[in-house]
């Protein structure tokens, strides 16, 4: 309870009006940085930090806070606006975001993205307060074998995104893994599918990929059937229906709870969270085949996941100085400029200060909030612009986004390979998310089974006798047995659900 | 046909896009000279924003363009090792206009690099500004509390010697290959495992996962104070100011494990003197302020300012090292 009271402190003392000034334009400026896909929140705070420099400490946390969330909803902002995810974790906003928008239901899915991004975040913050340093050190527990798990079971959300064909899913999953490989061996640096070109050694960047298959393939699919809007009819009321608020809110409490146990972990990523998420929404739901066509779950529940997953990010780095991410890996060394040293001592011996940086991000959120509802009306409407403009503008847009990832022409070709690469995709009924979930994965499941038997050398029951490993590997098979026979009775039954 | 109509206009945009960023890459030109920096300065920092070498650039890159009073743009181009970003700042026009953000990983280093497409030497060196000390640490399980004890551990049973490397190119690399290098312990028999990362491997150590490691003194500081990890020994001439109560290896009478992480400048082959001398005269005065040392202390970095001829020596030095015991 002394810890809720000291967060509570943390929130008043980040609460002053300088203080909520500077939260306010870190968020206006991150979101503006955001918007750009190619520019993540990593970028995004790397680029503006030395202008927080001018302000006092806290003050330079607030804005820095303001700054990491609006690019994380900046980047869910043309996710659904656009269907350009700006960052890999917004992937799964993209896929059901886009659709509303394209329904004319772009007001709802935004307001619910920020509004659950919102609870997501108190949860956490309250969480965080409670639970704080205690859980900190289970984290250490989590060796390579643990990941490895984790990253299997993650990889079982292929069958609840590969859509009516199981079978394209998984092919498209496996060549996302193999196109991962490509480049510097991450473990011993040797050169992996690079046939002497320079450029591949850097491998394909994640980013670069999706603004290809998603943003130009939409547009370029989208002037070859002569669309005219993205949205033609009366735009319908911006707020969510109370039936949106029910399944969203519902989404939005999963979400938090698997972002939030997730992001506890140092080496799982936040876009990680958001797939899971957005494949135990699919799992629960009464119909499933609304995912995919505009399901409002779909945009909470991954939007609370990330979010949580950010929150939850800074219980390890605040109580045991482990960066979870590029992003708080920052943040700490943003701290120490101010003299401060993330451990266990930081909660007792600077608790105010501790307390206040938690309080600040809590308000970077609430900012976040406050800034984006009211503009909802005003994103909605650009559903509504003539297509012969904002095809040119999201093309331009996607390429400059591609060019800012690296500085590099060659992110720009890869973009506008996939781009056709998409449209082939969806021509022929192949499913895309598996391709960028194989990719994103492809790393850490490489990165867990080598360091995990180079530990056992070679002995590969070091899989099954370290307890935690053990069991999230039964729970990755039992999921997997469990979907494929309810897909079996499914299609036994007749029941063309999937199929669709 | 519509079809066409509609194709048409995005296409030119998303090509006018592409023209206007070619554009933005060509080079404005402009004369140096006495009146150098008469135009915004480039760095490239050959990998991604947010990276120890990347923090370092920037804090001095604020100080130096106030000292300048012109533009510094810090460029980050990550990805291929270094290799590419390395290559484009190298291959710039030497004017003093595009300079490399330079460290082990761009230079000494590329050593193990087979077909490395530009010769290491083939710059012009400016100036190291900053090292930061590595620190060899053991897991607090481990039980060992000094570098002779893990020395022993080691030689007692290799086979089942468990320590973790990083990628195989970085300094960390190169500080754990000469510990083993000095004890006499082949790698090859040892239990060697590889992680993307020091934080990766430090919180592996911390977890026991793997017993021994090495990476920057500065990644150590808060897994120290948890008391999960030992930390050893610190490199570099002076003991480590955040772990004060650990020896340098000088101490642990190791002198021969003398890795740094450090950072600084080079540019293109054939930049003129005059650049050169600018860039030494800032550093040193912007070293000596107080609020940016505050900033290097933060990635654990103190001024270590060496210029020209000898800081190409310093390169070359190391450079021969990194071929003698890794390659």
């Amino acid at each position: 309870m002394a810890q809720f009271l000291d967060m509570l402190g943390g929130i008043a003392a980040a609460a002053k009006p300088e203080y909520l000034l500077y939260a306010l334009i870190g968020a206006l400026l991150g979101t503006l940085v955001g918007v750009l896909p190619g520019l993540g929140p990593a970028s995004a705070v790397a680029i503006l930090f030395p202008l927080t420099a001018v302000l006092p400490p806290t003050g330079a946390i607030i804005a820095l806070a303001g700054i990491w969330y609006g690019a994380m909803y900046g980047g869910s902002t043309t996710a659904i606006l656009l269907n350009i995810p700006g960052e890999v974790s917004s992937v799964t906003t993209a896929i059901d975001g886009y659709q509303m928008t394209r329904q004319g239901r772009a007001g709802p899915a935004l307001a619910m993205a920020a509004i659950t991004s919102f609870l997501a975040g108190t949860v956490g913050v309250v969480l965080l307060s409670f639970a704080g340093p205690a859980i900190a050190t289970a984290a250490l527990r989590f060796g390579p074998p643990e990941y490895l798990a984790l990253t299997v079971l993650s990889l079982t959300a292929v069958i609840s995104l590969a859509g009516p064909k199981l079978g394209r899913g998984i092919v498209m999953a496996l060549a996302g893994l193999l196109l991962a490989g490509v480049g510097f061996d991450p473990i011993s640096s040797a050169q992996r599918l690079v046939f002497d070109v320079p450029q591949l050694l850097g491998g394909f960047d994640a980013v670069a990929i999706m603004i290809g298959l998603f943003g130009i393939s939409e547009v370029l699919s989208s002037v070859g059937a002569g669309l005219a809007k993205i949205y033609s009819g009366r735009l319908g009321r911006l707020w969510p229906r109370r039936d949106d608020f029910v399944r969203g809110g519902k989404a939005g409490i999963r979400g938090t709870a698997v972002g939030f146990a997730l992001g506890l972990l140092p080496g799982m990523q936040a876009s990680v969270a958001s797939f899971l998420s957005y494949d135990v929404e699919k799992r629960v739901a009464k119909r499933p085949e609304r995912f995919g066509k505009g399901a409002i779950e779909g945009v909470a529940g991954p939007e609370a996941a990330n979010n949580a997953a950010a929150m939850a990010g800074f219980i390890p780095m605040l109580s045991l100085g482990i960066p979870t991410s590029a992003t708080t890996a920052l943040l700490l060394a943003a701290l120490v400029v101010y003299g401060f040293q993330a451990g266990p001592l930081l909660f007792t011996q600077h608790a105010d200060f501790t307390w206040t940086v938690i309080g600040s991000m809590y308000i970077g959120n609430l900012m976040l909030l406050v800034l984006n509802l009211p503009l909802v009306g005003l994103w909605a409407r650009v559903a509504r612009i003539p297509y012969r403009v904002m095809g040119p503008v999201i093309l331009v847009i996607c390429v400059i986004g591609a060019y800012a990832i690296r500085g590099q022409m060659f992110d720009v070709w890869v973009a506008l390979a996939f781009g056709v690469f998409g449209v082939a995709l969806k021509h022929f009924g192949w499913p895309t998310i598996p391709f960028v979930l194989g990719l994103v994965l492809g790393p850490l499941l490489e990165r867990g089974l080598r360091q995990s038997l180079s530990i056992s050398a070679g002995d590969w029951s070091i899989f099954v006798t370290r307890p935690i490993s053990a069991t999230v590997l039964a729970l990755a098979a039992a999921t997997t047995a469990v979907t494929v026979l309810w897909r079996r009775r499914l299609s036994r039954k007749g029941i063309t659900a999937l199929e669709e | 046909m519509s079809y066409r109509r509609h194709f048409g206009v995005p296409l030119a945009a998303a090509l006018a896009g592409i023209l206007a960023l070619s554009a933005c890459a060509e080079d404005a030109g402009g004369g140096s000279g006495a009146d150098y920096p008469s135009k915004p300065i480039d760095i490239i920092v050959p990998a991604s924003a947010g990276g120890g070498a990347d923090l370092i650039t920037r804090a001095l890159a604020d100080a130096l363009s106030k000292h300048f009073g012109q533009t510094i743009n810090v460029v980050n181009k990550p990805g291929g090792n270094n290799i590419p970003g390395t290559q484009e700042a190298l291959s710039a026009k030497p004017d003093g206009y595009t300079l490399l953000a330079d460290g082990s990983s761009t230079s000494s280093l590329m050593k193990l690099v087979d077909n490395l497409p530009f010769k290491i030497e083939d710059r012009t060196f400016v100036a190291k500004a900053t090292e930061a000390p590595m620190a060899y640490v053991a897991s607090a399980k481990s039980g060992w509390a000094t570098l002779d004890d893990v020395a022993a551990a080691a030689k007692a049973d290799p086979s089942s010697f468990e320590w973790a490397a990083l990628g195989g190119t970085t300094i960390a690399d190169l500080s754990l290959v000469q510990f083993f290098d000095s004890i006499g312990v082949e790698r090859s028999k040892t239990r060697m495992t590889r992680f993307p990362g020091t934080a990766d491997a430090v919180t592996a150590i911390a977890g026991n996962h793997v017993s021994f490691g090495g990476g920057g003194a500065n990644a150590m500081v808060s897994q120290a104070s948890a008391g999960t990890v030992k930390v050893l020994a610190v490199t570099g001439a002076q003991r480590f100011a955040a772990l004060s109560g650990v020896p340098t290896t000088a101490e642990a009478g190791h002198p021969e494990l003398n890795a740094t992480f450090w950072a600084g400048f080079s540019g293109p082959a054939g930049l003129p003197d005059s650049v050169v001398n600018a860039w030494g005269e800032a550093l040193k005065v912007v070293l000596a302020d107080p609020a940016v040392r505050q900033k290097l202390a933060a990635q654990g970095a103190v001024p270590a300012l060496v210029t020209g001829p000898e800081f190409k020596s310093f390169v070359l030095a190391e450079a021969d090292s990194v071929s003698k015991v890794m390659g």
